[in-house]
């Protein structure tokens, strides 16, 4: 009996359990689950690049709602190129080589996705290099002025600075790039062009190449010995020692006796010639003429000594 | 003579006169030795030259020089002066040398000093002089004394040979030439006979040696000279020497 009284109550709380679970029902977030981003993938299109490169990285995310996905891109260098909040970005690896890592960590309005790496290896710099120098001439005459030009590997970065020295002569402005032009100096000689040209980095191997400027002056001949007036016998077989430059080099260098070739030696980086000479000439005054010939234009100087022959008849 | 008399008279009195023996510091102005080895072939002028030159040396110098010309064959000529003895000399002289021979050659005091060659008869007298200026300079410590015996074409040599100075002397010999002046006119001192001493072992300082020489000929055809010289035994070095025309 009792029961039975209790029974509306017992009732009416059911059907306010059951008008709330119709109203519930009603509202269907009320039931829905929290999803938050699942990365599935994160990838690059190079995991080896050189400084300045760019890279392509993508992330695949298994997102169960609909929502907007919100990207947010990290890495310990280079940089990203915008637009950055999207699943595709691109990146400039950075100046300097390593390994670089780059993190993407995807977010929905229920959370965001655990963080997910990857990592490209950046190679170091590389020092730019000289392919071949042309010049206009390699040989000039003082104060000629000629173009100089350079090929490198890679003509297109923007960090290249060229630094072009020479032992003598001058560069006309501007000279800190691949093409130039050089002023021969007055005075004639070899003169060694150098190039070295540098990136943000690294400098590359130093090249040179010699321009020889030509000398009009005649070589430079002194005979060392015999001294003048020397005395010798006749028939006596005797040393001549001449000193010979040009600023060219030298050619040749010749003695003579009497005005009648004796030898004749090729020129050498050494200053000093040796010859030696039997004086079969008359007794009396004979001249000794040692004469050198400059490389390039042929120009001829000369030094004399007169010495002495004292005749003898030979005896037995 | 003088000098026989500086001998004879000395006893007691100051031994300090340079040219007596006796006296430790004596020494004696050396007379130079030019001996030159030449010939006549002309076919260059070269004897020539150094024969004009020594006749200019000899004017200029006069009697501290004494001049003899040795004469030799050549490769390709005959001499007609030649002497065998000359060519013993000559080939001892230029043993000390090197090996080339030739003339005109000319040794000063033997071979102290040596003038090989000419090319012209003054440039021939400035060599001559230059390698005489130091031997005209020097001192030694032998005196001569010479006199001589004509005996027709020959002349006997009367040498005496002193010693001065302090010290002894070993291995000498005293040689003697007769030089003759020839018909050609640069021929003025053409060696014509000569004739040597045996080796002298020893020489005291203060000494005097009669030397003994055989009789030598002379040209009589010429103006005759005789001369004496002391030499080593090795006939390089000479150390005084002493000339009279013979009469």
């Amino acid at each position: 009996m009792k029961l039975q009284n209790r029974d509306p109550l017992i009732i009416r709380i059911l059907m306010v359990a059951l008008f709330c679970m119709v109203i519930l029902r009603c509202d269907s977030d009320f039931f829905k689950t929290k999803e938050v981003p699942v990365i599935t993938d994160l990838s690059a299109d190079l995991y080896e690049v050189d400084p300045g490169d760019t890279v392509c990285v993508t992330v695949v995310v298994d997102d169960q709602n609909d929502e907007a996905l919100q990207y947010e891109w990290s890495a310990n260098g280079g940089q990203f190129i915008p637009p950055m909040n999207q699943p595709q970005v691109l990146w400039k690896a950075p100046e300097n080589g390593g390994n670089y890592k780059i993190t993407v960590v995807v977010s929905n309005v229920d959370g965001e996705s655990d963080p997910c790496s990857e990592v490209i290896y950046v190679r170091d710099k590389e020092p730019p290099e000289i392919l071949f120098m042309e010049f206009e001439a390699y040989e000039v005459d003082p104060g000629d002025t000629i173009q100089i030009s350079v090929t490198l590997k890679d003509m297109e970065d923007p960090t290249l600075e060229y630094h072009w020295t020479a032992d003598g002569g001058q560069f006309l402005a501007p000279a800190n790039q691949a093409v130039i032009r050089w002023k021969a100096p007055a005075v004639g000689g070899e003169y060694q062009i150098t190039l070295a040209v540098s990136n943000n980095k690294k400098q590359s191997e130093p090249r040179s190449e010699t321009v020889v400027v030509r000398s009009f002056a005649a070589p430079y001949v002194e005979i060392t010995a015999p001294e003048e007036d020397g005395v010798f016998r006749q028939y006596d077989t005797i040393g001549i020692t001449a000193i010979a430059n040009h600023q060219n080099g030298i050619e040749s260098v010749s003695l003579y006796l009497n005005e009648t070739l004796v030898s004749t030696c090729n020129g050498r980086d050494e200053e000093t010639y040796s010859f030696s000479c039997e004086l079969t000439g008359p007794e009396g005054v004979s001249v000794l003429r040692v004469e050198a010939v400059a490389n390039i234009t042929g120009i001829i100087g000369s030094d004399e000594r007169n010495i002495r022959v004292e005749g003898i008849i030979l005896g037995k | 003579m003088a000098f026989c008399l500086l001998w004879i008279s000395c006893g007691g009195i100051p031994r300090d006169n340079v040219l007596d023996p006796e006296n430790p510091d004596s020494m004696a102005p050396h007379k130079v030795m030019i001996e030159a080895f030449v010939n006549t072939d002309n076919l260059s002028m070269v004897n020539e030259y150094a024969l004009l030159a020594l006749d200019s040396l000899a004017m200029l110098y006069n009697d501290r020089i004494v001049i003899a010309e040795y004469h030799r064959n050549t490769a390709k000529y005959e001499d007609p002066y030649h002497a065998e003895k000359n060519e013993l000399l000559y080939q001892n002289y230029v043993s000390q040398f090197d090996d080339v021979k030739g003339v005109p050659d000319i040794y000063i005091n033997g071979t102290s000093q040596r003038v090989q060659g000419a090319s012209s008869a003054s440039f021939s007298l400035f060599r001559l002089e230059e390698a005489l200026a130091e031997e005209i300079l020097k001192n030694t410590y032998f005196v001569f004394d010479v006199k001589y015996a004509r005996q027709g074409s020959f002349v006997q040599p009367d040498v005496w040979l002193g010693r001065l100075g302090t010290q002894n002397m070993n291995n000498i010999l005293v040689k003697a030439i007769i030089v003759s002046h020839v018909s050609t006119p640069y021929l003025q001192r053409v060696v014509h006979a000569v004739v040597e001493s045996q080796v002298i072992p020893y020489i005291a300082h203060g000494e005097k040696l009669k030397i003994n020489l055989p009789k030598i000929s002379i040209n009589p055809e010429a103006v005759n000279t005789m001369i004496v010289y002391v030499t080593d035994a090795n006939m390089t070095t000479i150390y005084q020497c002493s000339s009279q025309e013979i009469m």
